[in-house]
């Protein structure tokens, strides 16, 4: 197309690169793309979570299962939890096309959820309860499909 | 030069000039942004693997299967009257829809007749999903009176005795049930609506019923093994999105119109088509209200909530000990959700060969795409649950590219050989 047009782009990304820069190191260690959950924290911090998701990177419309890690903060394992999950897309109003369900896994630390499924590209939210003993924490995860 | 040359010559530089700036700033010229282009890839057919291998079938995969389902599909002799097979309704010619509002064999069906071909990737069958395999599907239109209207029972009959059929099934399965007896085996029975054969049925020994239903079930799977098998072809759209992803800006041209880009810049931006026809099929496979009208003097259809009901408790599911597989195996089946957001939903069909499959929705209650998008544009609030889509506020000509694009979506029909 035009030359005029070529160069208006240019001008508009140039004019928009350090904007960018500075909204993306603003938004590290919030919302995740496809490729990586692996490590994150709860919200009143007693547990330190790790995710390995199967397949990885996460895809749309697969049922699928995540490893989830579950340890203190000094490390040990959270042995014997009792885990829920829910989620959805608030921008589009609905919930998790399945009913996941996390149990327990191969070792002490782990945990399996189950049933995942993502029908949709964009943002997904989803809050994990880990009640461990007297202890019950919650974890926030925003994922970015 | 008279006044009136000077006049055509001043409208013409006109309308040159202003073709000019629209053309400027015409945005179906703007390449395709790294996102943009990532997002075109996903719905590329190059990106459909195989099939998911459905492991409550063991034959799924079965080449010999697949020419035995090929029979099964075509052959009218599957029926009570031997006038009618799955392909009356499952025309090849139409991507293996019949072009009516509902289908019609014997009776009139209670939907529209949906395309098969990519229903394989789906985990759910029916617009409301109330089977979870295609060898489950496959058994229900068999006996059902306003489709093939047999039985069970019959059917085995006619294998047995058939010369092509026996030693194919055999084969595949071991050996057929014997049933030379016809006190044990009659020559109608099955469970159902029938009370003729369902009293025949009831009075046959429970070992007799699960043989027969178990050869029954084989039928299925050999139908669904051939119908795995009916994946779409590259249209025109994935030609494109080929250029895109090698560079060939100059084939690109030449491949879409000004138009048909931008109604693909709409159905993945503003239009928002592609939050749930994405990928490959253009469908996400799973359940959506979208406040469509019912069929006249009929009750609002209730969709997957009660799609969900029926195959929790149907005997064919992946769970049930017809299939194949181990109950953990059965992961749709057991994360199933149900909810209210259910209440008139239906499955997501794929926007593949719309061009053959008219007409639309789960009634067939549009017989265009322009009353399509004239819907969704408008996002009317739904007879029953709640509409999902909210209104677009797209104008005449954004609706007629949408249009276009989805025009560009058509492929040739596959017939498998076999
Ligand atoms: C009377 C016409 C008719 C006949 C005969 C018929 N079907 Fe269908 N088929 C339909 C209709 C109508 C639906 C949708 C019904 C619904 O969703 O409630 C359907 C749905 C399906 C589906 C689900 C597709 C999807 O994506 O949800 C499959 C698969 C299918 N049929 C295969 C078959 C097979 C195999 C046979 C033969 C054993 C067959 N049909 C016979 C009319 C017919
Ligand atoms: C909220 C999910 C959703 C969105 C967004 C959506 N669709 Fe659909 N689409 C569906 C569902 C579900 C059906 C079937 C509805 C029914 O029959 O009850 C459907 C049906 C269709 C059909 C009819 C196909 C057939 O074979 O019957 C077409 C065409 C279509 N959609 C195009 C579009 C376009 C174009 C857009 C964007 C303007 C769009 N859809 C947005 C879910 C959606």
């Amino acid at each position: 197309m035009t030359l005029a047009f070529y160069f208006r782009d240019r001008g508009l990304l140039l004019l928009w690169l350090p904007v960018y820069f500075t909204l993306s190191h603003a938004a590290l260690g919030q919302p995740v793309g496809a490729g990586d959950i692996a490590f994150q924290s709860t919200v009143a911090g007693h547990y330190e979570v790790r995710f390995d998701s199967q397949p990885k990177p996460i895809v749309i419309n697969q049922i699928q299962s995540w490893v989830m890690s579950v340890r203190t903060g000094d490390g040990l394992c959270v042995k014997g939890a009792e885990i829920t999950v829910v989620g959805g897309m608030p921008e589009h109003n609905h919930g998790f096309p399945t009913a996941p369900l996390v149990r327990p896994g191969a070792n002490d630390c782990e945990y399996l959820v189950e049933g995942l499924r993502f029908h949709m590209s964009g943002r997904w939210e989803m809050s994990f309860n880990i009640k461990a003993g007297a202890k019950t924490d919650t974890l926030m995860v925003s994922l970015d499909l | 030069m008279s006044n009136s040359d000077r006049l055509m010559a001043l409208i013409a530089v006109g309308i040159l000039l202003s073709a000019g700036y629209f053309l400027l700033d015409d945005p179906s010229d703007q390449p395709w942004t790294p996102d943009e282009e990532k997002t075109l890839e996903s719905l590329w057919i190059g990106n459909l693997s195989q099939p998911p291998i459905d492991s409550s079938n063991a034959v799924a995969t079965n080449i010999n299967a697949a020419k035995l389902g090929h029979k099964l599909f075509f052959d009218p002799r599957l029926s009570v009257n031997g006038l009618v097979s799955c392909a009356i309704c499952h025309q090849p010619s139409r991507h293996f829809s019949d072009g009516m509002a509902k289908g019609f064999a014997i009776g009139e069906a209670q939907r529209n007749t949906p395309s098969i071909v990519g229903t394989a990737y789906s985990p759910w069958f029916y617009w409301d999903g109330r089977k979870d395999s295609l060898w489950a599907q496959a058994l229900a239109p068999l006996e059902h009176e306003d489709e093939h209207g047999g039985n069970r029972m019959a059917y085995i009959h006619f294998i047995s005795g058939d010369e092509v059929y026996r030693p194919m099934y055999q084969e595949l399965f071991g050996d057929l049930p014997d049933i030379s007896d016809p006190v044990r085996f009659p020559a109608n029975a099955a469970p159902g609506d029938n009370p003729e054969w369902n009293k025949a049925w009831q009075a046959m020994a429970a070992a007799d019923q699960e043989s027969i239903t178990r050869a029954f079930t084989n039928l299925g799977k050999s139908i669904a093994a051939y119908e795995m098998l009916l994946v779409p072809q590259p249209s025109r759209f994935d030609h494109y999105v080929e250029t895109e992803l090698i560079n060939d800006a100059s084939t690109q041209e030449s491949l879409f119109s000004p138009n048909e880009k931008m109604g693909l810049r709409l159905f993945i931006g503003k239009a928002g088509c592609i939050n749930c026809h994405n990928g490959p099929l253009l469908t996400n496979n799973e359940f959506h209200n979208t406040g469509l009208v019912n069929s006249a003097g009929e009750i609002p259809d209730k969709g997957r909530v009660e799609g969900e009901r029926l195959v929790r408790a149907d005997p064919f599911n992946c769970a049930g000990r017809y299939s194949d597989s181990a109950v953990n195996d059965c992961a749709e089946l057991r994360f199933m959700r149900s909810g209210v957001d259910l209440i008139g939903a239906m499955r997501t069909p794929s926007l593949r060969n719309l061009e053959g499959t008219a007409p639309y929705m789960h009634k067939g209650q549009m017989k265009q795409l322009s009353e399509v998008l004239d819907h969704y544009n408008r996002a009317p609030e739904a007879m029953i649950g709640h509409n999902e889509a909210e209104p677009l506020g797209l104008n005449d000509l954004e609706l007629r590219q949408l249009e276009d694009f989805l025009n560009t979506l058509n492929g040739p029909v596959l017939t498998p050989i076999l």
